[in-house]
């Protein structure tokens, strides 16, 4: 993985430094609340309901163990020992106090990790594809130019004041694993007819209020323009988007206003004055990036491991069932990409203890290269692991809480910290979650359902990524109690669609039962079990989705 | 009937807090100083909106009554009252020494 040079150690201990001196000043009165909100806010730190929280950065979701015992460290040290793993592959503590953000600042610097970047109006800490690096559907990894994009993107001075947030994906694998469509630019690499490397940029999808998919505004940017061509799209939102209007300042909305051709016309245009200019990327900068995501040194293995063959047919129905469900197939023959599941009955989604963390970082160490990867599903994903070492990782795991066996199941369910602890919540989500997952803690009945992504947000900021769960719970507030809309019908996926609210709002507790509802007819109307959710979803409309949930007798 | 009050975030911690009949300022609902109006409350607002060397956003904040016991009407300010309902304890990793606020 990247490691910092002195110029990145320095920005980062300066950025700290800087923070420590601002909340003095803030708690002796030498400066307002109002001078200090945006400080804070560019150090990742906000106000919540009860307390501060603080979102820290992990670029691309990629951890060292030594980074995620430092923050089990700071966790227990200044937290009350759990944190959250968000939709953009961070983590954020819920209790900090304001004298001790500048300590936790400097514990992270000492590992290369900070809080920039994950709030306030400017490029937003940079998602990606979890199996980066080891899928077996790649073109190219994408964290050499996730992290070149991170360099550019850093205290970039003209895009530290845009119109509003932006946030990157960027995806090298067929399947898109990093919800593309839905971000602001959405990044894939592509490979052209001659075997030259090439970007896709799809601009001005995104969630919240006004949900679009970004449409494709050039299909092949050569290598060496990634960054120009990235610079001329934020230098033509940066001009011509709207401040006026906070609702109205995505990138999103001025692509729907003028049309993604005119939008691509004016990025053309933008373009041809720096393309040839210091940004555009010698095949020796590339290099330097990849170096830095090398494989790590694999063994020669058979593929058909006998020791797993052998412990998947034996008595540990567990094991095979975890196996089917959280193990994905890896490009090294003899390997395999494991989902540690942060999913289980006992925690709320994505939420994690210190005593797991330092947990994970040991077994990270001893099953996986000493790395590991956030999800934007709040999973965490060992990529290295061997085959033979799966059995015995299996049962850490489950000893840990890890090893639920429901990735991409109905209970792996996305959900936002809501209004427990948010500030702009209108719902709780948390508990949705946990009634829903009480309903289907059964694995049969689990199993019987397939692929099922339920995501839940607590207001229309869409955290949870509502919009794009094949079901999707938004809360909403009416005269200040908490109701819920239904949306049916989203993906993230690379046949990504935004969810159709299915009808009148619900109250808290309708929303479980609505749930297995729309699951139980589901099962009644699909064509076989090898169709999923979403294509009976597709095949038959809403209909008997809403006489399920609105006119149960009928249905 | 509805009563008011006057809450707002603690600076140094972020926690909930509520303007009491002394002018301090308390984690307890119970015993938030409560006014009759709106207009009544405004200068209490007023003089909140100088604290900020020990709380951050003060706002008016709208009360009901059931029984003797005060009751935010908004499930948000329910919420912020009685900290997250999710059953942190139960995990086994919520400490026991952080104040359990109550609504009063
Ligand atoms: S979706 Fe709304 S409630 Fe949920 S975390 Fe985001 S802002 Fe908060």
């Amino acid at each position: 993985m990247y490691q910092y040079d002195a110029f990145d150690r320095r920005i980062v201990e300066e950025r700290a430094h800087q923070f420590r001196e601002q909340v003095v000043r803030r708690i002796d009165g030498r400066i307002t609340e109002l001078e200090f909100k945006p400080l804070r806010l560019q150090n990742g730190l906000y106000l919540q309901l009860h307390a501060y929280m603080l979102r820290i950065a992990i670029p691309y979701g990629l951890l060292s163990s030594k980074q995620l015992r430092v923050l089990a460290d700071v966790t227990r040290k200044y937290d009350r020992g759990y944190a959250h793993w968000t939709t953009r592959q961070n983590l954020q503590l819920n209790w900090p106090k304001l004298e001790d953000v500048p300590k936790i600042l400097d514990e992270l610097a000492a590992v290369e990790m900070h809080a920039i970047q994950t709030s306030g109006n400017c490029i937003r800490n940079i998602t990606s594809d979890p199996y980066a690096g080891v899928a077996a559907d790649e073109v190219a990894d994408p964290r050499p130019y996730c992290e070149l994009m991170r360099q550019w993107s850093t205290f970039h001075p003209e895009f530290a004041a845009l119109p509003r947030k932006f946030k990157l994906a960027v995806t090298g694998a067929a399947e898109d694993r990093a919800a593309i469509a839905v971000h602001d630019i959405g990044i894939r690499v592509v490979k052209s007819d001659a075997g030259e490397i090439g970007f896709a940029f799809y601009v001005g999808g995104g969630q919240g209020r006004t949900p679009l998919l970004a449409p494709c505004i050039n299909a092949f940017v050569p290598e060496a323009h990634l960054v120009s061509y990235t610079e001329a799209i934020l230098r033509t939102y940066n001009r011509l988007g709207r401040r006026d209007n906070k609702f109205k300042a995505r990138i999103k909305i001025l692509v729907k206003a003028v049309g993604a051709e005119e939008f691509a016309r004016q990025v053309e245009e933008e373009h041809a004055h720096i393309a040839e200019g210091p940004l555009k990327l010698a095949r020796e900068d590339i290099e330097g990036f990849r170096r830095f995501f090398r494989p790590p040194m694999y063994e020669v293995l058979r593929d058909d491991d006998p020791t797993l063959a052998a412990a998947l047919l034996g008595k540990d129905r567990g094991l095979a069932s975890w196996f089917a469900h959280n193990v994905a197939p890896h490009r090294q023959p003899g390997y395999a990409i494991v989902n540690l599941s942060c999913k289980s009955p006992d925690l709320p989604p994505g939420d994690v203890t210190a005593d797991q963390m330092d947990a994970v970082a040991d077994l990270a160490d001893r099953f996986s290269f000493g790395a590991l990867v956030v999800t934007h599903r709040q999973n965490l994903v060992f990529t290295d692991v061997k085959k033979r070492d799966l059995p015995a990782l299996y049962a850490e795991l489950t000893r840990l809480g890890f090893a639920t066996p429901n990735v991409g199941k109905l209970t792996d369910i996305v959900c936002c910290p809501g209004l427990d602890y948010c500030s702009l919540a209108n719902a709780r989500s948390i508990s949705v979650a946990k009634q829903v997952a009480e309903r289907f803690e059964e694995l049969s009945k689990l199993y019987a359902v397939g692929e099922l992504h339920l995501n839940i947000s607590g207001c229309i900021n869409a955290c949870g990524h509502h919009h794009v769960g094949h079901i999707g719970v938004l809360g909403i507030d009416k005269q200040g109690h908490e109701f819920y809309q239904l949306m049916l019908g989203g993906s993230s996926g690379t046949d990504a669609s935004l969810g159709k609210v299915l009808g009148h709002a619900l109250v808290h507790d309708e929303v479980a039962p609505a749930v297995e509802r729309v699951v139980l007819a589901y099962l009644a109307h699909r064509a076989g079990p090898e169709e999923t959710f979403l294509e009976a979803y597709r095949r038959l409309g809403p209909a008997p989705f809403k006489e399920a949930v609105y006119d149960p007798a009928r249905a | 009937m509805t009563l008011w009050t006057v809450t707002a975030n603690r600076l140094l911690d972020g926690s909930v807090a509520y303007l009491s009949a002394d002018r301090r300022w308390t984690s307890e609902l119970a015993r938030a100083w409560v006014a009759a109006s709106e207009a009544e409350a405004q200068p209490l607002l007023a003089w909140a909106l100088g604290q900020e060397h020990v709380i951050c956003d003060p706002y008016l904040l709208e009360l009901g009554r059931e029984g003797d016991r005060l009751v935010p009407t908004s499930a948000r300010e329910r919420i912020r009252a009685e900290g997250p309902l999710v059953t942190l304890a139960r995990l086994g990793y919520a400490p026991a020494a952080e104040p359990q606020r109550r609504v009063g």
